[in-house]
């Protein structure tokens, strides 16, 4: 098992170079100037090149990947050329309020999704089954900033129960912050559920029909054992993969999410800094997000040996 | 006489689909009797398999459904009992073994997590407990070092040492009556006898009763007292495995008979097959099922109702064909 853990450690420390290579030259390929944004047209060439000259932005590009990657190392992140500060402590600002509406939407996603997706298979052919089905296709095929609108609409506009945008933090008061990123949170999650309901469906049918689930029944094992101890465990361990791919969404959704509720988080700041072309932050955010994403497959893998005792013993 | 441990009388099982209705088990009456190994015989896909699930009350519901009939286990119908008295009928009264040892255990839990889950859902005991029935019951099957494999996963173990698990959990719970659904077609051969001598040597000395289901007939010669031959449903011919053996009555039999090799003849002897393949169990066709295929047919053979099974001779002998005992073919 250590040796398993060290493996999937070292595999990703190689992706965390990779990605960091790619977020550093697609962000230098796109066109425009950083500096040129910021200055404005009007801006005369000397200036222009003082400013170029004070961000490295002359140097060669391989300097700067490295200039970049090591100060990443020794906790200096670069300075946004928007906001003149330094990108670490912007990034530091908004990375709460991300996490504080993508955290609890991925949990509530993981959990709804397993419930329903496990009542659906067991109760496969009713009209249950079939309602749930149904929801979850819809919601798939719903894009996110639709229902987020809808959501608006029909809850701040019309009911007037929730605020129609804005941001409150768990320090602000739970009663607030519940009723500031109910919406985003459920905006946010449906997809999710979706996924992880037909995941959840599929391997729970799949793993009902086994050999195993018919002799444990044979041997007069209760129903509600068969479901829960012997189908359950086995027909989770895709869809943990499934939730672990679902981080991903988490931060590509709260792009979408943040704009539609106007909450000032990750998703927010990375949106006008590509359009700004302000590197450092991008980068950096880019960065950050990666790792987050391979922490989590990373945690999965080692989960992964818990569930399958196969992988476990075989140390791979 | 002797005792009856169960008594199947006229099972019907169907399945319900699109296409129609399958008549998966048509009819069907048997018994075994207390400390007896009785074998059904028949082709892939002649409902020797769903009549035992039937009797397990295990068929998928829908589109499975059992039509009819009584199964009295020591004289109580088991289709009569509540979901959950059939439950903890099932591993503690009648215990089931498959086909597949390689899929048919938990591949997530340990053996002695699974042994011993099936022992505490049987028998009021605590874990520990529960655990040594099980190490026991593994010593009981000759498995070595039963007190490691217990912490084995089943991917560890060999396909006949799998089987040997199922046959221990069998033997933990003291079940009366084995339900040896094809144990040893996954096998090779060599496994295939060693777990055939298994099962035989408890039932012996454990004083139970089995039911092998099987299509090979070679298998069941050994071990069995006495076979049922299915086919397309129904019971073709019944009697001592002496009597199937050396006085069939039924064309079908006689058929099958004639396609197992016998190692002492002459090599060159061709197998006879039986031509064509066995009916469609959604579309019967009218009269006996076999007589498409079968030489002897005759113009009443194609019509009307599937032959009764008729006492064809002594040692309850039974054969359902028109021309039992009629006329020599």
């Amino acid at each position: 098992m250590v040796k398993f853990i060290i493996k999937r450690i070292l595999i990703s420390l190689v992706i965390v170079f990779m990605v960091s290579v790619f977020a550093f030259f697609l962000m230098h390929i796109l066109p425009g100037d950083p500096v040129r944004i910021v200055l404005g047209d009007e801006a005369s060439v000397e200036d222009v090149n003082a400013l170029r000259e004070e961000l490295h932005l002359n140097d060669p590009l391989i300097s700067q990947y490295f200039k970049w990657i090591s100060g990443i190392f020794t906790g200096d992140y670069g300075t946004s050329i928007t906001y003149m500060r330094p990108a670490g402590e912007i990034i530091s600002e908004r990375l709460p309020k991300t996490v504080s509406i993508g955290l609890p939407a991925l949990i509530i996603a993981s959990v709804v999704g397993i419930v329903f997706g496990t009542v659906s298979a067991v109760r496969r052919g009713s009209k249950l089954d079939s309602a749930l089905t149904l929801l979850s296709t819809l919601s798939l095929g719903t894009p996110t900033f639709w229902i987020g609108i809808l959501l608006i609409y029909v809850f701040a506009v019309e009911l007037r129960i929730l605020p129609m945008k804005g941001y409150m933090g768990p320090s602000d008061g739970l009663l607030q912050y519940f009723k500031y990123s109910i919406l985003p949170v459920f905006c946010l999650s449906l997809n999710m559920v979706a996924g992880i309901t037909r995941q959840t469906r599929t391997n729970m049918l799949d793993v009902i029909n086994q050999d195993y689930i018919r002799t444990a029944r044979a041997n007069g094992i209760s129903e509600k054992k068969v479901i829960f101890k012997h189908a359950l465990k086995n027909a989770l361990i895709p869809v943990i993969t499934q939730i672990a791919l679902q981080v991903r969404v988490v931060i590509g959704g709260s792009v979408i999410v943040e704009q539609i509720f106007n909450i000032n988080g990750i998703g927010m700041l990375l949106r006008e800094s590509i359009f700004n072309r302000d590197y450092m932050i991008v980068q950096t955010s880019v960065f950050f997000i990666s790792l987050v994403t391979v922490f989590c497959n990373l945690v999965v893998d080692i989960l992964y040996g818990f569930v399958n005792p196969q992988i476990r013993k075989s140390g791979w | 006489m002797m005792e009856k441990l169960i008594e199947v009388k006229n099972l019907k099982t169907s399945f319900f689909s699109l296409g129609g209705e399958v008549k998966a088990v048509n009819d069907v009456s048997f018994h075994v009797n207390k400390g007896e190994i009785v074998a059904i015989v028949g082709e892939s896909g002649c409902g020797k398999s769903v009549t035992q699930m039937s009797v397990m009350r295990l068929i998928q519901s829908p589109p499975g459904k059992i039509l009819s009939g009584e199964v009295l286990f020591e004289g109580r119908d088991l289709l009569k009992l509540s979901t959950k008295e059939m439950r903890l009928f099932r591993g503690s009264q009648i215990a089931m073994i498959f086909q597949e040892p390689m899929t048919s255990l938990n591949p997530v839990y340990t053996i002695g997590n699974q042994v011993s889950e099936v022992i505490r859902t049987h028998f009021k005991c605590s874990r520990k407990e529960a655990w040594d029935i099980g190490v026991k019951a593994l010593r009981d099957v000759d498995i070595p070092e039963p007190e490691l494999r217990m912490r084995n996963y089943p991917f560890e173990m060999s396909g006949g040492m799998r089987q040997r698990v199922l046959i221990a959990i069998a033997v933990a719970c003291n079940s009366k009556l084995i339900i040896a659904d094809e144990p040893t077609t996954a096998l090779d051969v060599t496994t295939q006898a060693q777990v055939m001598d298994l099962l035989l040597n408890i039932v012996k000395t454990k004083g139970k009763s089995m039911i092998v289901v099987t299509h090979n007939l070679g298998l069941v010669t050994r071990y069995a007292e006495r076979i049922y031959v299915m086919y397309a449903g129904r019971i073709v011919e019944s009697g001592t495995t002496r009597d199937i053996l050396l006085n069939a009555k039924h064309p079908y039999t006689k058929g099958l008979l004639k396609s197992v090799p016998d190692l002492y003849e002459d090599k060159d002897v061709a197998l006879i097959p039986i031509k064509g393949s066995p009916p469609s169990l959604a579309n019967l066709p009218d009269g006996c099922a076999f007589a498409p295929r079968c030489d002897y047919k005759c113009e009443m053979c194609l019509t009307g109702k599937a032959p009764e099974l008729v006492q064809v001779g002594d040692n309850e002998h039974y054969s359902a064909c028109l021309r039992n005992g009629k006329e020599e073919f």
